[in-house]
């Protein structure tokens, strides 16, 4: 079966918790290649606990350049009191099509001001944002090292915030997601942390299937478990491919 | 490729009692290669301390989920330690001795180092059948006294070596439950649970080799098809993946 496969959650670079990583974007992609995706959205672990990651997401920008179907999701850190800068960089460069934000690996929380701020800046430039609630299970967290995930509520407050972003939230189990969607139709999903018997069938009751999107969570997360969840899922061929890469396609090109 | 999944619960806090939804998962199951599914009880329906009353409810349920499946369900019989051995003893005889169930099934009543598990392992020598054991990290919680950490359950295999031991939820037990378990013969680590997190299924066998590591879902709370990715993404060969996704359960449950 062809199918194209665009995983919006894909990392590059070293956890320091686990020996996974791809060091670099040609080792992902050949790890793409082998599990049957065909590209997909792109960030920096290095980049994740600094400060200012702005050289790290310079080199990840750079490393993308000339690669079609991958592209860079630079990581906004708005600890930093100079985040504007940082953020203003990101949106000079045309490659970037979205940024990520990523509050418990960067030290701030999402229910501050500057998270409506950034937002709302990155969706005036006419680029999306995506944002981390979650990268690791809590309960396997090293013992010395615990990121709590973004809690629904506070993922609502902030969304209702700014009315004119429809973010890509990601790393949220099935009744967070459902949670969420009580609230709000005004946000897009992936499955990295969500599972059930039948997974595509359960959310989309919950969720419009026109907001799912692909997401792996590769290296944290194996690849082929997280392709079989859509490629053999009962769902039709046709929501199958809409959530293997035309929802993100579209959510892109918004 | 035939897969036996060692880590069902087709009945879930009472969801999926209907026939019709115990036929949908064969369906399923089936078109992705399962042959036969070990049914582990709806074991917290009545909360981490059933009765001996609900016990026998949970454990009445596999049974007739394993009619209704005519051989591709294979019953554990879901015990509570702590309401001693006499009771313990009455529902393994009547489960395993009377009802074809071919294994025992431990939740979170007890921890697997408390007293009261004796009187469980002496029944699974009498009836020489496995006991899976529920397991996780308990590093980041409070509830040991009760739940399982993978070095509990280890420990337990240390004490008992005749009794075959299955380490549930690969996920949850992770790098150190892992080595916690090396030189075990009588263990082996079942893949279910938590998230299809990378580089624990090729750790497993690398450190406890492939005749230690058993396929396992979690199923309805996990996906067939991402839980059996784990092991297909695993990079393992191909003989590997079979052995960890059929023999291996096939020579534990002596199949």
């Amino acid at each position: 079966m062809s199918m194209e496969i665009y995983d919006t959650n894909a990392w590059v670079g070293s956890w320091p918790f686990a020996p996974v990583g791809h060091v670099d974007v040609a080792a992902l992609r050949q790890h793409w290649r082998a599990a049957g995706v065909t590209g997909g959205l792109v960030s920096s672990l290095d980049a994740l606990w600094l400060l200012d990651p702005t050289a790290v997401n310079a080199e990840l920008i750079k490393a993308t350049q000339r690669l079609a179907g991958i592209d860079p999701l630079p990581i906004l850190n708005l600890l930093d009191p100079a985040w504007a800068e940082q953020l203003a960089a990101l949106l000079r460069t045309k490659a970037v099509k979205a940024v990520r934000l990523a509050p418990g690996y960067g030290g701030w929380k999402l229910n501050d001001q500057r998270a409506v701020a950034a937002a709302s800046e990155i969706v005036a430039q006419g680029r999306q944002v995506v944002l981390t609630a979650r990268l690791v299970d809590e309960r396997h967290e090293h013992p010395s090292v615990k990121v709590k995930p973004v809690a629904v509520k506070t993922i609502a407050r902030w969304i209702e915030k700014v009315p004119t972003m429809t973010p890509l939230v990601q790393g949220l189990g099935r009744w967070e997601i459902e949670e969420l969607a009580k609230t709000t139709d005004r946000f897009l999903t992936d499955l990295s942390f969500m599972e059930w018997m039948d997974t595509v069938g359960v959310i989309s009751q919950k969720v419009d299937p026109g907001r799912i999107v692909f997401g792996s969570l590769t290296p944290l997360h194996g690849l082929a478990a997280h392709v079989n969840k859509i490629t053999q899922s009962p769902a039709t061929m046709a929501r199958r491919r809409a959530l293997a890469a035309g929802n993100a396609r579209k959510f892109l090109s918004a | 490729m035939r897969i036996i999944d060692i880590h069902t619960h087709p009945v879930f806090f009472n969801a999926g009692i209907e026939p019709a939804e115990t036929q949908l998962i064969m369906r399923r199951a089936r078109q992705l290669g399962f042959v036969h599914m070990i049914s582990l009880g709806d074991v917290l329906r009545f909360g981490r301390n059933p009765d001996e009353e609900q016990s026998r409810i949970i454990n009445d349920e596999t049974a007739e989920i394993m009619k209704r499946g005519r051989g591709f369900f294979i019953g554990f019989c879901a015990l509570n330690p702590l309401l001693g051995e006499k009771v313990v003893r009455r529902e393994v005889d009547r489960c395993v001795g009377g009802m074809g169930f071919r294994g025992i099934k431990l939740e979170v009543s007890c921890n697997a180092q408390h007293p009261a598990m004796a009187g469980v392992m002496r029944a699974a020598v009498e009836h020489d059948v496995p006991v899976l054991q529920h397991s996780w990290n308990q590093l980041n919680k409070r509830s040991r006294s009760y739940h399982s950490d993978p070095e509990d359950t280890c420990a337990l295999a240390r004490r008992w070596p005749n009794v075959r031991i299955i380490m549930a939820h690969l996920t949850g037990c992770g790098f150190r439950g892992i080595r916690a378990a090396r030189g075990l013969d009588n263990l082996v680590v079942d893949t279910s649970g938590g998230g299809p997190e990378a580089g624990l299924v090729d750790y497993a066998v690398e450190q406890l080799g492939e005749h230690r590591v058993v396929y396992g879902s979690d199923l309805p709370i996990r996906d067939l098809p991402t839980a059996v990715g784990r092991i297909t993404g695993a990079g393992l060969s191909a003989s590997t993946q079979q052995r960890l996704l059929y023999d291996n359960a096939a020579e534990l449950l002596r199949i």
